[in-house]
């Protein structure tokens, strides 16, 4: 228990984090090269999931041990979410699951990913109205809208629908990252 | 005669010289930074305090809210932003448990505790038409039971599971507590007889008729409504006199002179108003204006109250 | 009698335009609101208690509550055009009301989900006026163990839901309530998984979770299909549903709603709670159990006749004893806290204008909400004639600004990124995304009284308290069943 303990926070629980992400990528490689290809991400997810439960399982170590304490639910979740995720590869090896969908545009999802996290951030610095119009006109863009006045015209109407009913009639305070001190 | 001459010039003087202030500090709206969503009891708190303080500048004021983490969220907002003096914050006494409890790394040195505004004394509340509802049926219960009483209440380790600790200490007795995701559905199971006792403020049972207070943690009986419930001092148990959940509201530190007193003056004609003292008397409160070297000697103590007792509990290292 | 003319004097309060056009403003704002994922019900009204603070007492409550019964009903019209849940309750809704969109069928899906929010909602008024007090004091008897066991009985849907997979199915409820797990532990005070982050204190909020998992990550899908081509849906049609088909819904209908009204009378269940569990309890006892969650008009009436009525039932400890039964409850508590009035069985002695007045209002909010339904309902639709290329942008920028403003945290906005990103890869290798929402709601309720029951008695009370014990049983059974019935027709 003092071992487990001692992965539940700190460098240990930071060294075991880093452990599973190296596991997961070997496991990755070793699909991916040595058959069971077409499983890939079916393989995939249940194992993330059960290496989210190893880091959750050893962090409940830090909690006050109690009857009915904090530590019990947590730990109830963890071992069925462990015990299904190892039927659903079970049905995989003995083939009875469903392959992985034919892979679609995934770059697309991904460049789609990255423009969202852009967006995250851009609000936070060049505050929401500005970022948002650019993303929107971006995004429509990207997806192949002709006409770029309809581009324009539904960036500005979102900009000024979300300035009226978000900051002026609902009071919520949108980031307006360095303009703040302009209003 | 003369001495209401004397008085009425000073009143002008003095008037005269504060408007004189007025003119120059707030240029533009003031943000009232609320810890709870609109329509928590901070909200209504601040809307209440903003359309009083109103009729006594022409700044206007701006509720904002910045929920999260029990408060740490909104304090972290002050930090970041300038001490200009046009953001205050409110803050009640469990912010301070938050700060503790989340283990952020707030300085309360680097802020300004202002205006403690009402002092609302910690109180013990059962249910009436249970068999245990008094003081002297609490304890002889608590002792027969032997550690099987059941008080209910919000969260562990906030203000009212530490005072309950603290009864529990001083009346020698042992119960068990427990916890609730808020004072309502606490004491909608007091209500339900799922539990004998609740620890909160005398406002709880305004609306309620089915709870009563038993016992109030005060120097002297409060008046109104509550004139017939009897402090710890009088069923006999020792060191509950004052015992409150007080709130206020604080700001940066490094308040311009002029700012600072700006506040200092609106505080005071606030906390002077009919209206506001009649709000906050009516929720069973006292209306108080303790200004910050007195506020930040409660806010260093109920810090160190709190960090003694979340190491007890386990809940902090 | 004498409730009837407490209530002629409700109806008498609303004379006048004033009152009428606070309705209507409330029912416009509530099913906009509604519809817009992020300003879920409680949080609509919330954003508005300000905007009340200047109106006279009576009318500013008359235009919260009024929203917030049309806001469960708007929740079904993103839910139904773009599988985009506007609402908690509405992710629900979204399961066979999208498909009929796909299907072409739009119209009925918005229809069945008008009429069936219309008699829900009044469903649950009425039983809130005429039973609030008795029924708040049957409330209040449930112990801990109940409210576990109800909690459980919640869990116990998921067998319904998982279309092909049950298994998936269980591991997507169970990684929900792992991350509800996630924050503040309010029974003990310990801070859990929460890395050390102020933010992560208070958890994830359920709804950047909720429009992340499913409005982001179906255009996530979408985008990964994506053809080049700016494809509208081909036939969009705006019929309402036949006489017949209301017909063959209404017994539905009126179980869903006293299903609902009960639900939604326990402090802290809800209008989630009660879609699940009535969509659950419909689908068991329907004729063609086979097309749920591929356009079953009985399960869209299910879902919101469920939700909708579930305001009246939550209204009922609200107003009969001044405890708040849902999150939008405890921002009605507040709004009259503002106005110097104190919900609870003295505001009928003294206030009965305005307990009157709000049971009056809710009334006629409901056919206000039927009347610019019908007619809303053209326009929504058009919705889905927006082209895809300028629709999935917004979507997306909605979904922002809607995680932002709950809590005005820039956190909950990359939650719903992140909850985004986990909701497509669980949708592409077929794991419901329902189950996540529903473990999320249901993960305090069954965690807190699990533990406050075991506090107050020992892990005998759930065989010893008789009402926790059966329900008990019948979730176990309920849950069991799919599972038997499946190993029974594979044996043949």
């Amino acid at each position: 228990m003092g071992l487990l303990a001692y992965f539940s926070e700190g460098t240990g629980l930071a060294l075991l984090i880093a452990g599973l992400f190296i596991a997961l990528a070997l496991l990755a490689v070793v699909v991916l090269r040595y058959g069971k290809r077409e499983y890939f991400g079916q393989i995939m997810a249940p194992s993330s999931l059960i290496g989210l439960c190893i880091v959750f399982f050893a962090i409940t170590f830090s909690f006050p041990e109690e009857e009915a304490g904090p530590r019990a639910v947590p730990r109830l979740w963890i071992f069925w979410l462990c015990v299904l995720s190892s039927m659903v590869l079970i049905q995989i090896f003995r083939r009875k699951a469903a392959k992985d969908p034919a892979p679609g545009r995934l770059g697309f999802v991904f460049l789609m990913i990255a423009l969202l996290t852009g967006y995250y951030f851009a609000i936070q610095t060049a505050g929401y109205f500005l970022s948002t119009f650019v993303f929107l006109a971006l995004l429509m863009h990207i997806l192949g809208y002709k006409n770029k006045w309809i581009i324009y015209a539904v960036s500005t109407g979102w900009v000024i629908f979300s300035y009226i009913v978000f900051y002026r009639v609902l009071y919520i305070q949108l980031p307006l990252g360095y303009f703040e001190n302009y209003f | 005669m003369n001495k209401i001459a004397v008085f009425m010039t000073v009143v002008a003087i003095v008037s005269g010289s504060v408007a004189n202030v007025w003119a120059k500090f707030p240029e533009k709206p003031i943000k009232i930074v609320v810890y709870t969503k609109p329509g928590g009891a901070g909200d209504v708190f601040s809307r209440k305090f903003a359309a009083i303080a109103k009729q006594y500048t022409d700044a206007n004021f701006v509720v904002i809210n910045k929920p999260g983490a029990g408060g740490v969220m909104a304090i972290k907002h002050i930090l970041k932003s300038p001490a200009d003096g046009y953001k205050l914050a409110f803050v009640t006494r469990s912010n301070i448990g938050k700060i503790v409890s989340t283990g952020s790394n707030i300085d309360i040195e680097k802020l300004s505790w202002m205006a403690l505004m009402v002092s609302d004394p910690e109180a013990i509340i059962t249910l009436k038409k249970s068999p245990i509802n008094t003081w002297e049926q609490l304890v002889a219960d608590a002792k027969a039971k032997n550690g099987k009483q059941i008080w209910v209440g919000p969260a562990s380790g906030g203000n009212d599971h530490i005072m309950a600790m603290k009864i529990w200490e001083a009346a020698g007795i042992k119960t068990k507590w427990v916890p609730y995701k808020s004072g309502g559905k606490a004491m909608a199971a007091l209500m339900g007889g799922h539990g004998v006792a609740y620890v909160g403020n005398p406002q709880d049972v305004i609306g309620r008729p089915d709870l009563k207070v038993a016992v109030i943690s005060s120097p002297a009986r409060i008046g109104g409504d509550f004139s017939g419930v009897p402090t710890f001092k009088e069923l006999g148990v020792k060191g509950l006199d004052n015992e409150i959940m007080w709130r206020g509201f604080m700001a940066k530190k490094g308040l311009t002179k002029e700012s600072y007193d700006f506040y200092m003056e609106l505080f005071k004609k606030v906390n002077q108003n009919p209206k506001w003292r009649e709000h906050i008397l009516k929720g069973g409160a006292t209306p108080v204006f303790y200004k910050e070297d007195r506020f930040l000697d409660i806010v260093r103590q109920d810090q160190a109250e709190f960090t003694a007792t979340l190491k007890k509990l386990g809940a902090i290292k | 009698m004498e409730l009837f003319d407490s209530i002629l004097m409700g109806f008498g309060v609303l004379a006048g335009w004033k009152p009428i056009v606070v309705i209507i403003t409330g029912v416009i704002v509530g099913i906009l609101a509604g519809a817009m994922p992020g300003l879920s019900p409680s949080t609509a009204v919330a954003l508005l208690v300000p905007f009340s603070y200047t109106m006279p007492p009576g009318l500013a409550l008359i235009l919260l509550t009024s929203i917030y019964i049309a806001s469960n009903y708007g929740g079904s019209i993103t839910a139904v055009l773009i599988n985009t849940p506007g609402t908690p309750s509405a992710s629900v809704t979204a399961l066979d009301g999208y498909p009929l969109t796909q299907q072409g069928k739009a119209g009925k899906g918005l229809g069945i989900a008008l009429i069936a929010s219309t008699i829900g909602g009044g469903a649950g008024v009425l039983i809130l006026i005429l039973f609030a007090v008795p029924l708040a004091r049957i409330a209040l008897k449930f112990s801990p163990a109940d409210y576990f066991a109800l909690a459980l009985f919640g869990l116990a849907t998921v067998a319904s839901m998982g279309r092909r997979n049950v298994l998936k199915a269980m591991i997507a409820i169970l990684f929900g309530l792992l991350i509800k797990t996630i924050g503040i532990d309010s029974i003990s005070g310990v801070s859990r998984f929460t890395f050390g982050s102020d933010a992560l204190y208070e958890g994830f909020s359920l709804i950047p979770a909720l429009i992340g998992l499913f409005a982001i990550s179906v255009v996530f899908s979408k985008i990964e299909q994506w053809t080049g081509l700016n494809c509208v849906l081909s036939k969009v049609d705006n019929k309402l549903p036949s006489f017949k088909e209301f017909l063959k819904v209404r017994m539905t209908i009126l179980r869903s709603s006293i299903i609902g009204t009960i639900i939604g009378i326990f402090p802290g269940a809800g209008a989630t709670i009660a879609a699940f569990i009535s969509y659950d309890v419909t689908k068991r006892t329907s004729t063609e159990p086979e097309m749920f969650g591929k356009g079953s008009m009985e399960g869209v009436a299910a879902a919101e006749a469920a939700n909708s009525s579930s305001v009246g039932g939550a209204l009922v400890p609200l107003l009969a004893l001044g405890i708040p039964g849902s999150a939008t409850d405890a921002v009605l508590l507040g709004a009259f806290m503002l106005h110097d009035l104190v919900p609870g069985p003295l505001l009928f002695r003294d206030s009965p204008e305005i307990v009157y007045g709000i049971f009056a209002a809710l009334i006629v909010a409901n056919f206000v909400m039927l009347i610019l339904g019908l007619f809303g309902n053209r326009m929504f639709i058009r919705v889905v004639s927006i082209p895809d290329a300028i629709l999935y942008p917004l979507i997306l920028a909605i979904g922002i600004i809607g995680s932002f403003a709950v809590n005005s945290s820039m956190f909950d906005v990359s939650a719903c990124i992140g909850f985004g990103i986990i909701g497509w890869i669980f949708k592409r290798y077929d794991y419901p995304v329902a189950p996540v929402v529903l473990g999320i709601v249901l993960g305090n309720m069954v965690e807190e009284n699990f533990r406050r029951a075991v506090i107050m008695d020992g892990y005998g009370i759930f065989f010893r308290d008789k009402l926790a014990f059966t329900v008990l049983l019948i979730a176990l059974l309920s849950f069991i069943y799919p599972f038997f019935k499946q190993w029974r027709t594979r044996k043949r």
